[in-house]
């Protein structure tokens, strides 16, 4: 795609500049709220490996190159809350990402319903609360790092669920209890989440969150066979050609997870640990991160250490191992071709040179030449051909598989310049690749590769 | 000299608290209410009650400006940046509401008018048309 200049951000640092003058709901609507938050910024990665780092096929923005991005991190939400009484409400979301281009879309979109003190239900789509920043994964000001850590967080492609939910509180002495069931699905132009039941406790006190996430879904994956489309769609129609069929219908899957805040104004305390566990090809993930920051005034140092690991590489290897050797086969039979071809010409050749050749053996073998020598260059460009997609379903294996190894330590600050308006600088040191694509989309980066990421944002919510 | 640096700090820190004025809880004169414990005070304020302890409707009324961040510091114990990212949790997951705002001159005229009205003040300004409500240790 050509590189063209993208007018959006800026278009969203004069967006979070106007925010605080913004109390146009009250104008409106005594029962209307409008919320809003907007993240922009630019980040840099030290080696691209000739693709994109955090790419993702299906997100046109997404993914950071040497020459920078300034999309990958840059958004703008708005939120409407219109409450009908004290208990019922309408809350719709909408969020343009760099990532989709900043294409507007509906996020979200429920009704609520306060049954009593303790207990709301609503309907429609809201966020996902599968890890402890889900709901939370476009506002930069709702949490401290630059970046949710990706080892956890990019894990999961879709942040809503389209259901109901019960959303239950208790306090608990000096504690509060929440609790949420969550019943829905979801799909993206690639991903299907069907039948998910989940359940969320967030146990609260003071300085103190504890979080535990567990829920079971369905999941699908449709992959368009497209030789010419994205990469992901040619490994599928490379797959398929050698008798893979890469979709996937309804394997069971479960995500579980367990995270724990401190933030007492002083220090600050973040660790969370999430495990996806997926039947069929698709590899389970176990990913983690340990942040730690301590505040000076308005500024928040801090640092993050933060790692992903595939537990079953095999499993998706050798679903794949058919098809690699398929993929072999085809190559064995364009290289033995390769040799019937050029045996053949070598002997018409030998005939002609021959001193002790007939004449009319001479003529019979140069007049069989030309099409000896067009059968032996079909042969040779077969076997080029096979040779590129043996590579490639090697490849295949290890970017669709995606298995992902990475681990990546950081340090940065969050500066509160006023309360609504936060600005973070932060420098990744991402490694131990382990052979994977890692977070890089579609290329590896090698075994012993590191990068550094560089990012600078400005977020603000009001 | 270290120590006379946090000894001065200390001292610029008392004469700042010294200045600002006393903050107290006040209550509409009908709320059925005689105190509340500093976790009733942060369920209200933070959105995860609607109700005061005897199951009454509350409508806790927090005030714009420095008077917020003093609340938020004295009574919340939270810093002001820390109450913000607490909201911006909040309100974009859609999980609970802050408080209906009000300037820091209509205070009285709000809690007076609105029964389970529940807000801060300066002890200074309060009259008899409000209740001052004592916040116990949890």
């Amino acid at each position: 795609m050509p590189h063209r200049l993208n007018p959006a951000p800026l278009a969203l640092a004069v967006a979070i500049l106007a925010l605080p003058s913004l109390s146009l709901a009250e104008a409106i609507s005594p029962h209307l709220e409008i919320n809003g938050f907007a993240t922009a910024g630019g980040s840099w990665v030290s080696k691209d490996y000739n693709g994109k780092y955090l790419g993702d096929p299906y997100q046109p923005g997404a993914g950071i190159d040497e020459k920078g991005s300034y999309q990958q991190d840059s958004v703008l939400g708005v939120q409407l809350t219109y409450s009908y009484d004290d208990r019922l409400d309408m809350v719709g979301q909408i969020v343009a990402a760099g990532t989709n281009d900043f294409q507007a879309q509906a996020e979200w979109a429920y009704i609520g319903y306060r049954v009593n003190d303790n207990l709301r239900v609503r309907a429609g789509r809201f966020a996902a609360p599968w890890y402890m920043y889900t709901e939370n994964s476009h506002v930069g000001q709702a949490y401290p790092w630059a970046r949710l850590p990706v080892e956890l967080y990019k894990g999961i492609p879709i942040n809503s669920l389209d259901g109901f939910d019960l959303l239950y509180r208790q306090p608990l002495g000096d504690w509060n209890l929440d609790a949420q069931v969550t019943v829905g699905g979801a799909h993206n132009s690639y991903v299907r989440v069907a039948n998910n039941t989940g359940l969320n406790i967030n146990l609260s006190h003071d300085a103190v969150n504890f979080h535990l996430g567990y829920s079971v879904a369905r999941v699908g994956l449709t992959f368009a066979k497209n030789p010419g489309g994205n990469s992901a769609e040619q490994a599928s129609y490379l797959m398929n050609l050698y008798g893979f069929d890469t979709n996937t219908k309804n394997e069971a899957t479960s995500f579980a997870d367990a995270g724990m805040t401190f933030d007492d104004g002083t220090w600050m305390a973040v660790a969370e640990f999430g495990a996806l566990r997926i039947d069929g090809w698709a590899s389970d993930i176990n990913a983690g991160y340990l942040s730690v920051g301590h505040y000076y005034g308005k500024w928040l140092p801090y640092a993050l250490a933060s790692k992903i690991e595939t537990i079953n590489k095999d499993q998706c290897t050798s679903a794949f191992a058919p098809a690699l050797n398929n993929a072999a086969n085809v190559t064995a039979q364009a290289n033995g071709a390769v040799a019937a071809t050029t045996a053949t010409v070598n002997g018409l050749m030998a005939i002609i040179a021959s001193p002790s050749s007939s004449a009319t053996d001479v003529a019979l073998a140069t007049a069989e030449l030309p099409d000896a020598l067009v059968l032996q260059a079909q042969a040779n460009a077969a076997a080029g051909q096979a040779a590129t997609g043996q590579a490639a379903a090697d490849q295949v294996v290890n970017t669709t598989c995606d298995n992902r190894d990475q681990t990546s330590y950081s340090l940065g600050f969050r500066y509160d310049a006023t309360k609504n308006v936060s600005v973070k600088f932060q420098i990744d040191e991402v490694r131990d690749f382990k052979g994977t694509q890692g977070y890089f989309n579609g290329v590896l980066p090698g075994r012993n590769a590191d990068t550094q990421v560089y990012t600078f944002n400005v977020n603000a919510a009001f | 000299m270290n120590a006379r640096i946090a000894l001065s700090a200390i001292a610029l820190c008392i004469a700042g608290n010294a200045a600002q004025a006393e903050l107290v809880l006040v209550a509409n004169s009908s709320a059925p209410i005689s105190s509340l414990s500093a976790s009733q005070v942060s369920r209200l304020f933070l959105g995860q009650t609607d109700l005061l302890p005897n199951g009454a409707k509350a409508v806790p009324l927090a005030v714009s400006g420095d008077t917020e961040d003093q609340f938020s510091r004295e009574i919340l114990k939270k810093s002001p940046e820390q109450v913000e990212k607490y909201w911006a949790r909040m309100i974009f997951t859609g999980k609970a509401k802050p408080p209906r705002e009000v300037k820091v001159g209509e205070v009285k005229a709000a809690v007076s008018g609105t029964p389970g009205a529940i807000s801060y003040m300066e002890r200074s300004q309060v009259d008899g048309s409000l209740k001052i409500i004592p916040i116990s240790a949890n």
